[in-house]
């Protein structure tokens, strides 16, 4: 039984960054306040009031976009205990007792051009960008897995 | 002491202005507005490292919360010997949490929500910024005034709350 549960994955052993020095403060998409995909440390960088908040890709659940005149918007669902199902069966939660974002929804404008001072990848590039790391991600999580049997 | 580009948080976006920083209180200056926090309003001053360089966090005896972000790193050393010296504050280092976790605990203090995680903030929501509050089962969902000049604006986040938590979470919001 306690074989069983140790060999459970640990959602606490995922770590985006181990400092805050090691944050992309330097990357335009950040510094302006835009998402930001870091793929060598598996995060996303959301902008929220002013403060580059990491979230890593192993706690994304699963992400939608949809585009309403110039605007498009990102949903971002995020794993939380009574999400579990599928692939995160099994998961041990690190702390029942906390409280868990499990929701994010952004807007920006639909054409990258339309960015006030220009430039930035608009949120459509963010979702495909956000997309293809969880599949790489999701991919090694499922080798690691079968190495170990 | 005065400082050049530094940028307001309001409604999600950055206006930049100037910053004078003085014995009586602070003077934010932008082409839109001019912000004055006075002396006597001070109640907690913090230093963070943010997206655009460091962040001045002021919050007000009456609860309101400024932040100002676009200082250099080595503007810390004066600032905190001018807040000691003529606000006697301390302008207290942050360090925010950047683990990359989803889970933690909701701090209010003042108009301010602070999401602890691993017991240092993850991220801060001014609760003037938000629209609307719905609580419902498990669940507290918040949503943001939106700003039509921001290249991407933050417009909902939604909160797993325990059932066996305090129902603090939307109190503090609502009033």
């Amino acid at each position: 039984m306690q074989d069983n549960i140790s060999k459970r994955p640990k959602l606490s052993s995922m770590v985006a960054y181990k400092h805050p020095s090691v944050l992309p403060v330097r990357e335009n998409d950040v510094q302006n306040l835009h998402l930001y995909v870091d793929r060598k440390h598996e995060a996303v960088i959301l902008p929220i009031y002013g403060v580059p908040v990491p979230i890593h890709i192993s706690m994304i659940k699963n992400i939608s976009k949809s585009e309403e005149g110039s605007y498009t918007y990102l949903r971002i669902n995020l794993f939380h205990p009574g999400s579990t199902m599928g692939r995160m069966d099994g998961v041990v939660f690190p702390n029942p007792e906390a409280s868990f974002v499990k929701e994010l929804s952004f807007r920006g404008y639909n054409s990258a051009s339309n960015y006030l001072g220009g430039g930035g990848i608009s949120l459509v590039g963010i979702f495909h960008s956000i997309k293809e790391l969880q599949k790489k991600f999701r991919t090694r999580e499922q080798e690691k897995r079968e190495l170990e049997g | 002491m005065d400082f050049k580009e530094i940028g307001h948080i309001s409604r999600g976006t950055l206006e930049l202005g100037k910053m004078r920083i003085q014995s009586d209180g602070l003077i934010f200056k932008s082409s839109e507005k001019t912000l004055n926090v006075k002396h006597s309003e001070i109640d907690l001053a913090e230093w963070l490292r943010v997206a655009r360089g460091y962040e001045l966090k002021v919050l007000s005896r009456e609860g309101h919360v400024f932040k100002f972000s676009g200082f250099k790193e080595s503007d810390y050393g004066d600032l905190r010997d001018f807040f000691k010296q003529n606000f006697g504050k301390d302008l207290k280092q942050v360090e925010l949490c950047v683990k990359g976790w989803n889970w933690g605990e909701p701090v209010f203090k003042g108009s301010l929500l602070t999401f602890l995680v691993d017991s240092k903030p993850a991220f801060e929501v001014p609760l003037e910024e938000v629209s609307r509050v719905t609580a419902g089962k498990n669940e507290v969902s918040l949503e943001f005034h939106q700003n039509d000049t921001a290249a991407v604006s933050l417009m909902e986040m939604r909160f797993h709350v325990p059932t066996t938590g305090t129902d603090g979470e939307e109190d503090p919001v609502q009033s």
